[in-house]
């Protein structure tokens, strides 16, 4: 199971060129139960990286192109009436799938921002006073622009926090871009997208990352970085969410990388991208400044 | 970054420096305050406007111009002064425009640095307390821009740097007052208190008002009867026919150190002075004084004076004869036996006393029954006096102070031809019975008589015919109720706070005692005491270094082991390297690089990385005993592991 999991890790590599990291950091955060936000500029493959995850995943997807008039039922679905039985039917809307794409999710308004808090972290949705389920596993995959370009809000603190992960792409080094363009002939990049989880091996796999072992060591060591976040005033504090969170994603770490122990390195691994979008908010994704900070500071005695 | 302060922490900036500014109101003229004043409250109608360019242009412009204002001052002010008004000039522009914790950092220096000017103004405990006071609460609103906000965690960083510093202040605490000073403040700044050094009608009256502090002092045996108690401080032996002032050979130092011609031990008195700060050199003995400490030196007409202006508590130990003080230089009774054409009227009187009597003890008698049996007056508010002083105050007012009497007396008796001058000082002082030690200020000063007979200085004191009750009893003796409330110790007789200010003059008092004269043969009665109490010390001791040992005993049991076993193995036998870890890095990390600076032991490490992370993330303890033994194989080995410079 483990080994199809690498295969799939591989197919994304041939998807997204020369991002061995970024790609693992992902696959962690759906192992861990997780959403994901990507944010980098646009054109540097945040979208690609979106789709070939929810293709490899095995489920079934939706994309939501976000943009300021988008309200939120056009997200949650709407109660349509029916003239024949004459009664409401409620139409489910892009949410009610396994994974929810939502492109440049900063370009909402607010409002249709927060209709996807409930579904993100009860996983169910209330309209017209009646609460519907969603389908498990449930993620949202949010793309977004940087803070500086026109035309986007800030996601709420609230909401930020609700994302396991924050990552960046970034430019792709010389030869990945090389190989890219020589590639570019031959259709979209998804094509090279090979392998695919079946739902069953994904759910398996979550239960796994859960039954990785994890000692009181590393817990302390975790909860030291935690606790450095709170005894300072240059950034906002971990929430406990924000330690929980920290865990599953060391967790998923240590199985991705062929353990069944959760290591120190594998805080530090996951730490940036877990902890700098609530560290401060308004940083862009590129940065991991903070969270280095408080890295470099924490004594780790293991 | 950029972290804003908030209004709480604005607000206490305010706080400071208008306590600053009040507390240094000497050192500022009036206008200035104001102006000051005015420009903080500038801050208030600028927090809505959002154009920060212009403000600091504007501000600019406004502290340019107060600048300019003050370098036109600079001459009445001084440069000492001038340097704080600007320091001032610049804390209250900051503050005026500051806005992020960035901004505060210069502002708090400049704070801190004006708090501890503003030592140079104040010495007395109270003012040092609310200094402290002021000290404290800029030390905390420095450390709140920085501090956590879990209350738990500042209180103990709160409490460790307490405990850290107070070794250090309560060793400068002792130790500065101690030290000479490393620098001075020119003179010309600081306001010289007490007798000044020249006498008009009048001047007495004015210090008599004030309640300052001139200084204490401490008898080795029993005090004196009051009417010893003449404390010598100025001799006033040049009149012009209204005032009196020092003469030059008092500017002159004294080369030798002159030893009594006759030892008079039974009129010996001993005792210590603890002389508080008046920028002069002039300070107090009681009649002849016979041996000095080193501290203080002779000078002209058997005065004391200190080696430099007192600037700061001065403590010093004498030996006085209570007899009268003999001729100081061949010339002095030409010195003062010259009169001045003015007050004809005296001229006549004393011409006509001079006829009447034979000797000059009979003169001074004539004296005396002169003012007994002529209407005169004590009060402290003579009426103002022309041209001809003396003859106004002996034939018209008839109302005088000490030093309108003793200024007559003087006069009158070298008009008769008996050399005669007026001595400033102090007489009396308020004796603390519990503490021990006689208290002088200010309205304790006094001006009497010395005329040359029998081959020496005798003190006559023409006060003590008018008012006996101002020798025997103190000024309040003699004042009517009006008079008293003339005076700055009215407020004394409210008695919750004169019992609150008098314990702190205690406290003060022990202080300059323990401190300021902790000389040897203290240090020999301390050590004498210990030695007797050596016993309980010596239990003390020992049962505080057994709490001690139980309490680290306790301390020990309670709390598990720090670190994991594992870690622990890894600590002992990879040694030294191990420092050069950064306190972030994970061991393996560590690892990785060691391998890189010790290609030859690759595998070694990465095997002990191996069953290192088994052994403590997997919790193995079959691991933990394999690693375990193979860091015991390879102990030699892993010591010789480098590590770059």
């Amino acid at each position: 199971m483990l080994a199809q999991l690498h295969q799939v890790e591989q197919s994304l590599n041939q998807v997204i060129l020369g991002k061995q990291q970024q790609i693992r950091l992902a696959l962690c955060c759906l192992l861990a139960e997780g959403h994901l936000l990507l944010e980098d500029l646009p054109g540097l493959g945040k979208t690609t990286l979106a789709h070939a995850l929810a293709n490899s995943l095995g489920l079934s997807y939706r994309r939501v192109q976000f943009t300021s008039d988008l309200l939120p039922a056009d997200l949650t679905g709407i109660s349509i009436y029916d003239a024949r039985s004459q009664q409401f039917h409620f139409q489910a809307g892009p949410v009610f799938s396994q994974v929810l794409l939502a492109d440049e999710i900063n370009r909402a308004s607010p409002k249709t921002q927060s209709a996807l808090l409930e579904a993100m972290e009860e996983r169910q949705v209330s309209t017209d006073g009646e609460t519907r389920p969603l389908p498990s596993p449930f993620f949202v995959i949010a793309t977004q622009n940087p803070l500086f370009h026109a035309g986007t809000s800030a996601l709420p603190e609230s909401q930020l926090d609700r994302f396991l992960m924050r990552l960046s792409l970034g430019f792709p080094a010389r030869a990945a871009e090389h190989q890219l363009l020589v590639d570019d002939s031959k259709g979209s990049r998804l094509q090279f997208l090979t392998q695919q989880l079946d739902s069953d091996t994904l759910k398996h796999l979550q239960q796994q990352v859960s039954s990785v072992k994890v000692t009181d060591a590393v817990i302390d060591y975790l909860l030291s970085l935690v606790d450095a976040s709170r005894n300072r005033n240059d950034m906002l504090p971990l929430s406990p969410r924000a330690s929980k969170a920290l865990l599953r994603a060391s967790k998923a770490h240590a199985l991705l990388a062929g353990r069944d122990f959760t290591s120190a390195d594998d805080v530090q691994k996951v730490f940036p991208s877990v902890a700098e979008h609530r560290l401060d908010p308004r940083s862009s994704a590129a940065s991991h400044s903070l969270s280095q900070i408080l890295l470099e500071q924490t004594v780790c005695p293991l | 970054m950029l972290v804003l302060l908030s209004r709480q922490a604005i607000l206490s900036f305010y706080a400071i420096l208008v306590a600053v500014i009040v507390l240094l109101h000497q050192a500022l003229p009036l206008w200035y305050s104001a102006i000051l004043l005015l420009l903080l409250l500038y801050r208030w109608p600028l927090q809505q406007s959002k154009a920060s360019v212009n403000k600091l242009k504007r501000i600019n412009i406004i502290a340019a111009l107060i600048l300019l204002l003050l370098l036109i001052s600079i001459r009445q002010s001084g440069v000492f002064h001038f340097m704080l008004q600007i320091l001032l000039l610049s804390a209250a522009s900051r503050l005026v425009l500051i806005r992020q914790r960035h901004d505060s950092h210069q502002l708090l220096w400049v704070l801190y640095f004006l708090l501890a000017c503003c030592f140079i103004f104040y010495q007395s405990i109270l003012i040092s307390l609310v200094i402290l006071a002021l000290l404290l609460f800029t030390l905390n609103c420095h450390y709140q821009l920085y501090a956590s906000k879990q209350y738990r965690l500042q209180l103990q960083q709160l409490v460790k740097a307490i405990l850290l510093t107070v070794p250090i202040w309560i060793s400068l605490f002792l130790l500065f007052p101690r030290l000479e000073p490393l620098w001075r403040i020119p003179t010309a700044e600081a306001a010289i208190t007490g007798l000044a050094d020249s006498l008009d009608p009048g001047s007495i009256e004015n210090l008599v008002q004030s309640d300052k502090l001139a200084f204490r002092a401490i008898f080795s045996d029993s005090l004196p009867p009051r009417q010893q108690l003449y404390w010598r401080a100025k001799v006033y032996e040049d009149f012009d026919g209204r005032s009196w002032t020092v003469n030059q050979r008092f500017d002159r130092r004294q080369a030798v150190n002159r030893q009594p011609d006759s030892n008079n031990s039974e009129q010996a008195v001993s005792y210590q002075i603890i002389a508080e700060v008046s920028n002069q050199r002039s300070l107090f003995a009681l009649g002849v004084p016979v041996q000095y400490a080193n501290t203080v030196r002779p000078a002209a007409a058997y005065l004391v004076e200190a080696r430099r202006p007192v600037s700061q508590r001065l403590s010093y130990q004498l030996v006085s004869e209570l007899q009268a003080v003999p001729e100081d230089v061949a010339m002095e009774q030409r010195l003062n036996i010259r009169t001045v054409n003015a007050n004809p009227e005296t001229r006549v009187l004393a011409s006509q006393l001079a006829a009447n009597s034979s000797s000059t003890a009979e003169l001074i008698e004539q004296i005396s029954a002169l003012f007994r049996q002529q209407p005169f007056y004590y009060s402290l508010n003579p009426p103002r006096l022309g041209e001809n002083s003396i003859d106004a105050f002996l034939f018209d007012s008839r109302t005088g102070f000490c030093s309108h009497y003793a200024s007559a007396t003087a006069v009158l008796l070298r008009e008769a031809g008996v050399p005669a001058r007026v001595v400033g000082g102090y007489q009396g002082g308020v004796w603390h019975e519990e503490q021990q030690y006689l208290e002088v200020r200010q309205r304790e000063a006094h001006a009497w008589v010395e005329y040359f007979d029998n081959g020496g200085w005798q003190r006559f004191d023409p006060t003590a015919v008018i008012a006996p009750e101002r020798v025997l009893a103190g000024l309040d003796a003699v004042l009517s109720a009006e008079e008293q409330d003339q005076l700055q110790a009215n407020w004394r007789r409210f008695s919750a706070f004169n019992y609150l200010n008098q314990q702190l003059l205690h406290l003060d008092y022990y202080w300059s005692v323990w401190v300021l004269g902790f000389d040897d043969s203290q240090q020999h009665n301390l050590w004498q005491q210990l030695k007797a109490a050596s016993k309980w010390l010596a239990l003390l001791g020992t049962g505080l270094l057994l709490a001690l040992v139980m309490w680290w005993l306790l301390r020990l049991q309670r709390q598990p082991a720090k670190f994991a076993a594992p870690v622990v193995l890894v600590q002992r036998y990879f040694g030294k390297v191990l420092n050069n870890k950064p306190v972030g890095q994970h061991l393996s990390q560590f690892i990785n690089q060691l391998k890189i600076h010790n290609p030859a032991h690759c595998s070694l490490l990465d095997t002990v990385d191996m069953l290192y992370q088994r052994a403590l993330f997997a919790d193995e303890q079959q691991a933990l005993l394999q690693l375990e033994n193979y860091l015991k194989q390879h102990a030699k080995t892993l010591t010789t592991l480098n590590w770059p410079d």
